[in-house]
């Protein structure tokens, strides 16, 4: 098993180069304009920069990022990327990590709760909800919560002066989150709950709790967590409107600003870093999926994937 | 009968569910009894009330069950009348079920070893963790199981359906209960695993004193096992009796057309076996007369029109049938 | 099938959202020519108007009607979210219907490359798309609709494998059915009400993808008003007139109550037939 998450850590960093390559020939094949210095450095001397292949820009690339964390040239500011990204993905990250939390705190116990009251107006009100919710623009959520709790409650400032104020966009990027998460929960309970196996633990006696929290809920926690790359990716989403809406300076309106200005070099950076988290949550989603499943322990062999639906 | 005999009575059980078409009547009748160190078996096909009717005991139904009437006398308590927390301390303890197919009878992300110390220490908090831990082992070995100590490490998925299914009777008579109900636990098992289970519940049942509820549709099985026998039809009770009188003296047109369905290894091949016409009856919309009525071969006006009602015949053996007079046999 | 359709029609929620969806699109593949501005037409005199009887909703930053900007907005909001989202669905019902039915190698790849689809945000995936491929080509449509694919293969491959562990396809194959025919008559009759369900959830995906595009400014471009553009535009005036910004994401968020309420009365009406597969 240590094994296992060894090599699936090791193979986190050629995981990210592969992307960059997929990036950097698409680039190449597709963008139609000069593809001989896309991305720019410091120490880049004036007419020599242009007699790199593309092999050789994506390695210059890899090496700059993985040994160095150059990530080149801000191109509209002619200053190093490097510092700025990092700082920009503190932020992102800061937002989207307490938002997965928080999901989960919310998603949770909503599933479990509409589960257990299946068939009853809690179970569809909250069906109702999550559905809603799940499919909703963040930008509109935002902009309700805004409306009342800023402008009408006076309990927050837009603008975000307070610590206080980041409740508005977490609450923001949490809810959508929260509602898939809630979704899925529903229903792998509900699936639970129907299994023979929560009829025989209440045969012998089992109090309620322990049905439903030790056993059931450990069950429905697969599906829960084997979302857990989707939830991610939704919250990084979410917080490129979420950045753009409480204006944050962070990745999200990085990439909006790259794409504005035609900056390939900081995309490149944006697209680099969101790679690299997103193959990061791949192995945590494993990791879930273990904690949950301990039989899966002995079954762990490289290369096989744990999340198929069919493997109950 | 002596009355301190008996362990459990069930009378007048009545079960039904809500559907979407209207309610599904389970069990209109349900009438039997367990006596003290006895085995008792109910018969019947599928859609017969059954297992129903078990589950009902133990406030087992699922979603959209309900009992609307009877008594089910338990040690001097009605069963149907308490509540979800004294069923509660009730199950497992005093009345222990198996179920059909043993392998998703288990939670499968719980190794067996803290699923057996889990339903011991939830009925006797106090027993230490490793305490229950070697209980549950020894528990394992009167199921004969050889190798314990490995058995309780694993999960679920890897063992067979019959170790799983001793497992699950281990997990049943883990706290020592006076009645355990089984619910079809051969049925799902290959034919010599089935043989197995059944003499290990003969074993137990001989070395304890236990009293098993023993719910099939195989009259082959209940014939090896069982000291009474109740044949349920449509939610109704059709005949019930000392597991002789049932085999020998079949009184119910229904338990005679069953008794002439099993092959048997005597039979010179000269009469063919004897298949049941007709569909089982719907149980939405049940008929006004005797539910076997419509299938029935010696149906007759009296049948369509009323429900027979039970008749005593003598030494604990009874039917309800228009053809059954007192005292005999239907004249057919 | 004509049973779950009568079915349909006798829920009223499900009607009532029908008919709002269809009057919104009625609205705007009419209104534009009907309208008395155009959408780009500056009215310096008239900036900043509070909603009266010449302008429903108002005016904005330069006097141009909101209501017939919502209306050639909701052309191109409701045409992309209808195009990517029916295209997500042809796509994902393919690859849902080949790797179930297939099996083995091409089952275990083609979930590999979902999970892998899926694990890209999807809003990055139609940026990325609209940059390499040259913006304002309408480009960030393939991404839309490649981030719509996985959900659906993945409902559709679960119900093949369902519907093709069964003992009727067993039977038929037993008869002598060849593959094409057990997928025409056992899983595409199947799995098609599955799928009708699914398509409203994702062309409600779809358009939010795409009025997120437009809000952050990627995909259409100005004069040529999207809602989520719309909405944005309104949004530097949130204090003051907050409608220009609340119309926008009012009629989205109505827009995708009605698609969902669509699909639940779908599937209600599939579930009264008995016909669905799953849940």
């Amino acid at each position: 098993m240590l094994g296992y998450f060894c090599k699936r850590i090791l193979l986190i960093i050629p995981t990210v180069m592969a992307v960059i390559l997929l990036v950097f020939v698409l680039m190449a094949s597709l963008m139609g304009t000069d593809t001989s210095r896309m991305i720019r450095y410091e120490d880049d001397v004036p007419g020599q920069a242009g007699q790199l292949s593309l092999l050789e820009q994506y390695g210059k690339y890899c090496y700059r990022v993985f040994a160095r964390r150059d990530f080149g040239l801000n191109d509209s500011y002619n200053s190093p990327l490097d510092e700025d990204l990092l700082k920009r993905t503190a932020v992102t990250l800061k937002m989207t990590g307490i938002g997965v939390f928080a999901t989960y705190l919310i998603g949770l116990p909503l599933g479990v709760f509409a589960a257990c009251r299946r068939g009853r107006w809690q179970d569809s009100l909250i069906t109702s909800l999550t559905t809603f919710f799940s499919a909703l623009p963040s930008f509109c959520l935002a902009l309700g919560l805004v409306l009342f709790f800023a402008l009408r409650l006076r309990w927050v400032h837009v603008t975000l002066q307070d610590p206080a104020d980041y409740v508005i966009p977490l609450a923001t990027l949490s809810v959508i989150g929260a509602a898939n998460v809630a979704k899925v929960t529903r229903a792998g309970m509900a699936e639970v709950l129907d299994k023979p196996f929560v009829l025989s633990l209440r045969s012998l006696g089992l109090s309620r709790s322990s049905v439903i929290f030790r056993h059931a809920l450990k069950n429905a926690l697969i599906p829960a967590f084997s979302i857990f790359n989707t939830v991610f990716a939704n919250l990084i989403c979410g917080s490129v409107v979420v950045e753009r809406f409480f204006n944050l300076r962070g990745l999200g309106t990085c990439i909006i600003g790259a794409v504005g200005s035609r900056a390939t070099t900081s995309l490149m950076g944006c697209v680099t870093i969101v790679a690299l988290i997103m193959s990061v949550c791949g192995v945590v989603t494993d990791l879930l999926f273990v904690l949950v499943n301990p039989s899966l322990r002995r079954t762990l062999s490289f290369g096989s994937s744990l999340r198929r639906g069919d493997r109950r | 009968m002596a009355g301190n005999d008996v362990l459990l009575e069930v009378k007048g059980l009545k079960v039904s569910f809500g559907t979407p078409r209207g309610a599904v009547k389970a069990v209109s009748d349900g009438s039997f009894s367990v006596r003290r160190g006895e085995v008792t078996g109910i018969v019947g096909e599928s859609g017969s009330g059954k297992s129903v009717s078990a589950y009902a005991v133990l406030g087992l139904l699922a979603p959209g069950g309900r009992v609307e009437a009877g008594t089910a006398l338990f040690g001097g308590r009605d069963l149907l009348a308490l509540g979800e927390k004294e069923l509660r301390s009730i199950r497992g303890s005093e009345i222990s079920m198996v179920f059909q197919d043993p392998m998703t009878a288990l939670d499968p992300l719980f190794t067996v070893g803290s699923f057996l110390t889990e339903v011991l220490r939830s009925h006797s908090p106090k027993t230490g963790r490793k305490e229950a831990w070697e209980k549950s082992a020894k528990m394992l070995s009167v199921m004969g199981i050889r190798d314990p100590g490995d058995v309780m490490r694993r999960y679920p998925d890897s063992l067979s359906g019959g170790m799983c299914q001793r497992v699950m009777i281990a997990a049943a008579l883990l706290c020592d209960p006076q009645l355990l109900i089984a619910d079809e636990p051969t049925t799902a098992l290959d034919v010599t695993i089935q043989e197995e289970i059944l003499s290990l519940i003969q074993r137990l049942k001989e070395e304890r004193g236990m009293s098993v509820l023993f719910i099939t549709h195989d009259l082959g099985v209940v014939a090896r096992l069982c000291d009474r026998v109740t044949v349920m039809y449509g939610g109704f009770v059709m005949e019930s009796g000392s597991a002789p009188q049932i085999y020998e003296e079949a009184a119910h047109p229904y338990t005679k057309a069953l008794l002439s369905a099993i092959p048997r290894l005597d039979d010179k091949g000269e009469e063919p076996l004897a298949a049941l016409e007709g569909e089982p009856i719907d149980p939405i919309d049940l008929p006004r007369g005797c539910v076997f009525a419509p299938r029935c071969p010696y149906c007759f006006e009296d049948c369509l029109r009323t429900r027979p009602r039970t008749l005593d015949l003598g030494g604990g053996h009874s039917a309800a049938c228009h053809l059954v007079k007192k005292g005999g046999r239907a004249d057919v | 099938m004509k049973r779950s359709v009568r079915a349909f029609f006798h829920d009223p929620v499900a009607v009532g959202a029908l008919a709002v969806l269809l009057a919104i699109i009625l609205f705007c593949a009419i209104y534009p020519f009907a309208a008395p501005y155009a959408y780009w037409e500056v009215n310096t005199a008239e900036r900043h108007q509070m909603p009266s009887a010449a302008h429903p909703f108002g005016t904005d930053y330069m006097g141009r009607d909101l209501l017939v900007r919502m209306a050639w907005g909701g052309r191109v909001t409701l045409s992309v979210a209808f195009l990517t989202g029916l295209i997500a669905a042809a796509a994902g019902t393919v690859a849902g219907i080949a790797c179930g039915y297939a099996g083995g190698l091409v089952d275990s790849v083609g979930m590999r490359v979902m999970d892998a689809i899926s694990s890209v945000p999807g809003l990055l995936l139609a940026i990325v798309f609209d940059y390499l491929l040259g913006m304002g080509h309408g480009n960030f449509l393939f991404g839309i609709a490649i981030a719509g694919i996985p959900p659906f293969a993945r409902i559709v491959r679960a119900a093949v494998l369902e519907i093709g562990g069964s003992s009727y396809v067993a039977a038929s194959r037993a008869l002598g059915a060849g593959p094409l025919y057990i997928i025409k008559e056992h899983v595409i009759h199947n799995v098609m009400p599955l799928a009708a369900v699914q398509a409203t959830t994702s062309v409600a995906d779809a358009l939010t993808t795409c009025t997120i595009l437009g809000y952050i400014g990627v995909g259409i471009s100005p004069p040529r008003p999207e809602w989520g553009l719309l909405f944005d535009m309104g949004r530097k005036q949130l204090r003051s007139m907050p409608h220009l910004s609340l119309i926008p994401a009012l009629t989205i968020t109505l827009c995708i109550i009605c698609l969902y309420l669509v699909g639940n009365g779908i599937r209600d009406s599939l579930s009264a037939e008995g016909g669905a597969h799953g849940r």
